[in-house]
């Protein structure tokens, strides 16, 4: 230590207070306070970083000696803490942060002051509903709320706080800027028609449960949004579609099942930047399962005007669309500039994802990015053979075998004759718009752990030579490597087209 | 790194900046490189950069290394503030995830340097006012004491307690509630 010591002399005094007030803010505030007594100058130094509150269970643990309640929370003395700080806080407090781990909803119930009575829960009250009405917090902007349940991961999705969103208990509504709520049923008593937040800019909520009308009102009282943001939301109270009404909305996402939510823009989004979608379950009913590719086309109806979509699927699949079928024609993607798509694409389904990709390319006319990304359709039968990969060298061998012949053959032939690379149907051939003029940076990415598939040379075909004004094609398979057999031949596919093209 | 490559020959062609450290060390920036510090930029719009920048704060060794930051940065902003790029260029490099990735890389194995580097950039970063470089390295303080007790953080900073015995006690009772 000794030998430190004179390494390190005091750099710290070299530090102004203003920076050392700064070091103090990344702080959590019980390790904010203590830096009080390290010495003189330091006294009063956590005390003008009163700007966030940061409540973190994890450092009140208590130890008991029940069986059944090993790591309780000691939830009294966090929120006694929660209002030591803010009368403490010599500046007006912007931000508070509340983060629980718990290893059950009792002592999550606990530690929150929730009473109950045997299986009934007494939800009434609340100490963060609590700590919320606070009239100091007044100047608050953003507000957390964090859950974490490591030994039980079912209850992220079914534990409930409730809080009261009426006005009258909120000190902050004027200035809040950032709700960003996880395991929370909110309610907006009266339908909504009492709240306001003026200065609303983000509203973020997973796993939450709010009923359609709330939720609606809650949008609606936020003129300003520009950013929603909804994850797993309470599917008893979804089902039905929820009106947006959100002029100045920027950004919109979306993560969770099929069918179990469905927006539509109410406003015209003429600022909508940025849409990510990613649905990871099916429905529960098997009628709805059926047509998810008329519920995919209906989700981005009406969000069409976005410049970058981020699409995550269960199958890409679920893009193919009979127009013939569809109530309405499906909805052209007219400002789409950016596209990034991640789907599972079943290997021996070649047709179906030609047609799918043909969709796509004909509902954006203006794309000048876009990203694939393709992994293996889930099987039991092909998640056995998995193993780690080494370099190229496998990857030779494993073009030997039987399952990647096909693909071997396209590549092996190192004439100019692309023509042992078939044609995708449906994709070959047709005109798309995008091509012609806008579409300039492909990045192809396939994930497929064991079989190789032709599907993907065959598309790095179609883009190299089909794309009029193509700058970047970009391939990359992770860490399979046979792809660092194509680019070469993307380069030539490339050239022979264009001469072809220049001869016509 | 042929991205890198490429957005340095660019910008070649455009201004270099010469800063001076405080040991007379000269070096030659992208102005994009330099006004990732707000000093520099109300410097360069102030048209008072020829000639070279003094820094008399920053020496050679931490200069060379926060202008390896800003360099780093630099082409992050780049894509954001490309002139003849329209929004879409934009947005492809700034959600590009491997390229934040990349960043936030970076930045980990740039914090990997012994405390007094860490405090001469923490200085350098306020003295040239670029918010990044402050933020990255005031949290490694941070880190670095959060979880300890007063007395390991006086060890491990050599912080002399000058504070009677008497005026500790009287402290620890204000903020009791941190020390239980």
């Amino acid at each position: 230590m000794a030998a430190a010591a004179t390494d390190y002399y005091d750099r710290i005094s070299d530090i102004t207070d203003d920076l050392l007030v700064h070091i103090i803010s990344f702080l959590p505030f019980g390790d904010a306070a203590r830096t009080a007594v390290l010495a003189r100058r330091w006294r009063p130094l956590w005390l003008l970083t009163g700007t966030a509150i940061n409540l973190d269970s994890r450092s009140y643990r208590k130890q008991t000696h029940s069986y059944y309640s090993r790591d309780e929370i000691d939830g009294e003395r966090l929120f006694a803490d929660a209002y030591d700080a803010l009368n403490a806080a010599t500046s007006p407090v912007r931000s508070l942060w509340l983060f629980m781990e718990a290893d059950s909803e009792k002592s999550c119930d606990a530690a929150l002051g929730i009473e109950s009575r045997g299986c009934y829960r007494k939800a009434d009250y609340n100490r963060l509903q609590d700590l919320l009405a606070e009239p100091s917090l007044r100047d608050l902007e953003e507000i957390r709320v964090g859950f974490h349940f490591p030994t039980d991961r079912n209850l992220r999705l079914n534990y409930k706080l409730k809080l009261d969103l009426r006005q009258e208990f909120l000190p902050w509504a004027q200035n809040l800027r950032v709700l960003d709520l996880a395991c929370c049923r909110l309610e907006l008593p009266d339908g909504g028609g009492g709240v306001s937040f003026p200065s609303l800019s983000s509203l973020r909520l997973v796993t939450c449960s709010i009923p359609i009308p709330d939720l609606q009102a809650l949008v609606r009282s936020a003129p300003g949004l520009a950013a929603l943001h909804i994850e797993h939301q309470d599917v008893c109270y979804l089902g039905s579609v929820v009106d947006v009404y959100a002029p100045r909305l920027r950004s919109f996402s979306y993560r969770g099942g099929y069918h179990s939510a469905e927006f539509c823009m109410k406003s015209a989004a003429t600022n909508l930047m940025e849409v990510d979608l990613n649905f990871n379950r099916y429905s529960r009913d098997r009628e709805e399962n059926r047509e998810l590719s008329g519920f995919v086309w209906k989700f981005l109806a009406s969000l069409c005007g976005t410049k970058a979509l981020k699409l995550q699927l269960l199958d890409v699949e679920h893009l193919v669309a009979d127009e013939g079928e569809l109530d309405e024609p499906l909805p052209v993607l007219y400002g789409l500039e950016r596209l990034e798509l991640e789907a599972p694409q079943d290997p021996d389904r070649r047709k179906e994802a030609a047609a799918a990709m043909a969709t796509l390319l004909h509902q954006c006319p203006v794309i000048r990015h876009c990203q694939l990304r393709f992994s293996e359709a889930y099987s039991w039968r092909r998640r056995k053979e998995t193993d780690a990969r080494p370099e190229f060298d496998v990857s030779v061998d494993l073009f030997n075998r039987r399952e990647s012949k096909e693909v071997a053959l396209m590549l092996e032939g190192d004439g100019d004759d692309s023509s042992c690379v078939p044609d995708l149907p449906g994709l070959t051939g047709r005109w798309f718009g995008c091509l012609q003029s806008h579409l300039k940076y492909v990045k192809l990415q396939f994930q497929f752990k064991k079989r190789l598939n032709c599907f993907e040379v065959c598309l790095a075909k179609f883009f190299a030579e089909n794309c009029k004004v193509l700058q970047v094609l970009q391939i990359e398979d992770g860490d399979q490597h046979f792809l660092s057999h194509i680019n070469p031949k993307v380069e030539r596919w490339r050239l022979n087209a264009l001469k072809k093209s220049d001869r016509t | 790194m042929a991205s890198a490559g490429s957005g340095d020959e660019k910008a070649a062609a455009a201004a270099m900046i010469t800063l001076i450290s405080s040991d007379n060390e000269k070096f030659e920036v992208t102005e994009a490189t330099a006004t990732l510090s707000q000093t520099i930029r109300h410097m360069i719009e102030d048209g008072c950069t020829d000639g070279g920048v003094p820094l008399p704060n920053v020496t050679s060794k931490i200069l060379a290394r926060v202008i390896e930051y800003c360099k780093k940065h630099a082409t992050a902003a780049a894509g954001e503030e490309g002139s003849s790029s329209s929004f879409s260029d934009a947005a492809f490099l700034e959600v590009d995830r491997a390229f934040l990735e990349e960043l936030e890389e970076f930045d980990d194995a740039f914090l990997e340097v012994d405390r007094a580097t860490l405090f001469d950039l923490i200085l350098a970063a306020n003295y040239l006012d670029i918010k990044g470089l402050l933020n990255l390295t005031c949290q490694k303080v941070a880190d670095s004491v959060k979880g300890k007790t007063p007395e390991q953080i006086r060890e491990m900073y050599n912080i002399v307690n000058d504070l009677t015995p008497e005026e500790e006690a009287e402290i620890r009772r204000e903020t009791q509630w941190a020390f239980e």
